[in-house]
């Protein structure tokens, strides 16, 4: 903790002063003083230190490529429109069709713009699925090829007759009449070794494959289908249950499919275009790749500040076990964010709670699954109030094993805490040797309301760690309740502000705990002084006033070795 | 090629061009994943889901630093993943170790074992002190100490404002020399900060 006489020239400065992006003036303060306070100097060699071991750390080797699987298909993404599928050069979907009609580019744009906003204007192609779209798309460019084809017999036809009857013919109309009848193919259902690209399953390869008319049925629609432009799902041997085949030949021209992912509309709208299933999609790029497991060991966390022994021996001790949090049956200390309500509302212990300041990016908002909903994006402004939060997680909290009251009252070494004058509490102490604040007016029978009793966790028989040169504080913030009873505050942390002795003001160094979810803070590794505390929710900071006067600030003066726990504090209401 | 030739092939749809700059990041890309999210597996569902996301929305980078969009976009896939696994209030002890990955090759041949032993050592425990601290903060060490991005970048990558990047940066580092002061045992001699 610092003890400087420039508690003003803070981290940051120092850190931009390492970095040389901080003014002038900054500049030539923090030299001078530098020079002349060694608490000044401490900090600023030992940022650089740090950040020159930072520099050396190497760039972590991935364990695998993360190229995109390429195959026969590739994503062309367009600046307005949905990403359509083109066939890759020099792939078999590119090869000219067995008829010899030369490659007509651009028609088939054409036709989808036609149906898309003209014949079909009022959304048929711009409703419906990725399926139904591609399987009309490919009817309707059959029937034309269908058409097509039978006016190009009908002139063949009608030249041979003319080379037979000797007489040839002028006129450039093509008699429709003496056209080959050809009749469209009906949509045939396909093989079921078809696959399609992307993460599609068995099941869905199938009625993927269903729904473009695979296999045609007869010589003639073969040979018809295979002048269609649309996707034709190639038979291949690749088994039903691959999901990381990908054999789509996608015929001439530019086909204005969408990306071959299942979840992928056709037309771009506000609506998620693309939601890509992580472990499928990633083993589509590498089967190798297994879904990430989720992480199923929560165990303390040794805090910054623990002592090294300490740590030491929790390592040791606690290596491969799981330590418990705050109390067995309890909920764990309320993670950084803003409290729900409090408990007695129906609410769960986790309602409300998230952390993480996080913005989306406006690439694609979309395509962000519904999980993120919960995703604390509400306008809290105050980043810095964000980033306290968010200090929560490294916050000098541990997790203590519950004790049994019973021991804890035949062995407790409790102290009356040591509170300084101005804060007015009284104090007073049980018969069972815990410690606990009460206000004057109330009686402990009655206050101990049967919410009270819902509470897990006895704060009287917690107990915190402390060495010889940092002590600890403890608490349990409870206001009351509509029904008479005492709920726990719905606070999301309690600030520990540092008083400078010298000039009764508060100094930056500030120690964040959150609260949780039954009202309880906890600070390990306090260095010795007096404190005032301050409650936070919802973004606002307010001093925690004395339970019995709240024109007092409360303060707390905590002494190294020293375990104070201020036990249940009582208020009538909170900001 | 240069890269703004593969980005403009890879907007047509050249998936092979893409690929050519997934080459040229993903191992930048992985770090700062890995170092966001703690473990590999995440990291690497995040680093891939990210380049699928940045190919499918080329469309939408209009010139400037390609590689700080894409570490947007990878960065904001790790978040992603964090706030759907809802970040933990502790986590296993084991989870803390440094693991193999982490461990830096030896690429100085003049280097004494013992040197490069405390090298890891050093490295281990300062990785353990990066994942003690809180996302946000991590993504900004990682970037800027690490990677050696500018404040500029940062904000850019992380949509934050220059102020903020500063605070958590100067937050990151402060939380680091406190872990590494605070586990100074654990450090190799010649690394050990003085004794306040």
């Amino acid at each position: 903790m610092s003890s400087s006489d420039y508690p003003h020239i803070s981290d940051e400065m120092l850190s931009a002063y390492i970095d040389g992006v901080s003014t002038e003036d900054e500049q030539n303060l923090i030299e001078s003083v530098a020079a002349s306070d060694a608490e000044v100097a401490w900090r600023l060699s030992s940022l650089r230190k740090t950040v020159s071991y930072l520099n050396d750390l190497p760039e972590l080797a991935p364990p695998r490529s993360f190229a995109l699987a390429v195959d026969n298909y590739s994503v062309a993404a367009q600046a307005t429109e949905a990403p359509q599928l083109v066939p890759k050069p020099g792939s078999a979907a590119q090869a000219e069709p067995t008829s010899g009609r030369a490659h007509q580019g651009g028609w088939w744009s054409s036709l989808q713009d036609l149906l898309q906003g003209g014949l079909f204007q009022g959304g048929l192609f711009q409703s419906g699925g990725l399926r139904l779209n591609n399987a009309m798309i490919a009817s309707a460019a059959l029937v034309l090829l269908l058409i097509g084809g039978g006016i190009f017999f009908g002139d063949l036809v009608r030249q041979n007759r003319a080379m037979l009857n000797g007489v040839a013919e002028s006129s450039d109309q093509p008699n429709i009449v003496d056209a080959a009848p050809v009749e469209p193919a009906p949509i045939e259902a396909a093989d079921t070794t078809q696959t399609m690209t992307g993460a599609a399953t068995a099941s869905e390869n199938r009625s993927e494959s269903d729904a473009l008319g695979a296999a045609p049925a007869s010589d003639e629609s073969a040979e018809t289908s295979s002048l269609a432009s649309g996707p034709i799902v190639a038979p291949t041997s690749t088994s039903p249950t691959t999901s990381t085949a990908v054999s789509v030949a996608v015929v001439p021209t530019a086909t204005p499919f969408p990306a071959a992912t299942e979840t992928v509309p056709i037309v771009p709208t506000a609506t998620p275009t693309a939601q890509i299933d992580l472990p499928v999609a990633a083993a589509a790029v590498n089967p190798n790749i297994t879904p990430a497991e989720p992480l199923t060991k929560p165990t303390a966390l040794p805090t910054p500040d623990m002592p090294l022994a300490q740590s030491q021996e929790s390592s040791q001790s606690n290596r491969s076990t799981r330590v418990q949090p705050l109390a067995a049956q309890a909920p764990p200390l309320g993670p950084a964010g803003p409290q729900g309500p409090p408990i007695t509302d129906g609410e769960s212990a986790d309602a409300g709670v998230d952390n993480a300041p996080l913005k989306a990016y406006d690439i694609q908002q979309d395509e962000r699954d519904n999980s993120a909903q919960d995703l604390n994006v509400t306008g809290l402004e105050d980043k810095a109030e964000l980033e306290d939060r968010a200090e929560m997680e490294t916050s000098t909290m541990v997790a203590i094993p519950e004790t049994s009251r019973s021991d804890e009252a035949a062995s407790s070494n409790r102290r009356v805490p040591n509170i300084g004058a101005t804060s007015g509490i009284t104090t007073s102490t049980q018969a069972a040797g815990a410690t606990e604040f009460i206000t004057t007016e109330r009686d402990l029978a009655s206050s101990v309301s049967s919410q009270e009793t819902e509470l897990m966790t006895d704060i009287s028989s917690l107990r915190i760690e402390v060495d010889d040169e940092t002590g600890g504080l403890l608490g349990q913030i409870l206001v009351r309740a509509p029904d008479n009873s005492f709920r726990p505050a719905a606070l999301s942390g309690i600030r520990l502000v540092k008083i400078d002795p010298a000039h009764e003001a508060a100094t930056t160094t500030i120690e964040y705990g959150p609260v949780d979810i039954e009202g309880i803070f906890i600070f390990t590794n306090v260095e010795p002084g007096k404190y005032v505390l301050e409650g936070e929710n919802a973004g606002m900071l307010f001093k925690l006033p004395s339970p019995d006067d709240e024109m007092q600030e409360l303060h707390v003066i905590i002494d190294a070795g020293e375990q104070i726990n201020l036990g249940k504090i009582r208020y009538e209401t909170l900001p | 090629m240069s890269e703004e030739q593969l980005i403009e092939l890879a907007k047509g749809g050249d998936v092979e061009s893409f690929n050519q700059l997934i080459y040229k990041y993903e191992g930048l890309a992985y770090s700062v994943a890995r170092r966001t999210l703690r473990d590999a597996e995440s990291a690497a569902d995040a680093v891939q889901n990210g380049f699928i996301k940045a190919y499918q929305g080329l469309h939408g980078f209009r010139g400037g630093n390609f590689r700080a969009w894409l570490m947007r976009i990878v960065t904001n896939c790790c978040y992603d993943i964090l706030r759907a696994e809802k970040r933990r209030p502790a986590e296993s002890l084991d989870d803390m170790l440094a693991g193999p990955e982490h461990i830096p090759h030896l690429t100085d041949p003049s280097e004494s074992p013992d040197q490069y032993t405390g090298r890891m050592e050093l490295g281990g425990l300062i990785e353990n002190g990066i994942r003690s601290l809180p996302p946000e903060q991590r993504t900004v060490i990682v970037l800027r100490d690490i990677h050696g991005y500018t404040y500029q970048e940062i904000a850019d990558i992380t949509e934050e404002a220059m102020g903020t990047v500063k605070s958590r940066l100067s937050r990151a580092r402060a939380g680091v020399r406190d872990y590494l002061k605070h586990h100074s045992e654990l450090l190799p001699a010649p690394y050990r900060h003085r004794d306040r």
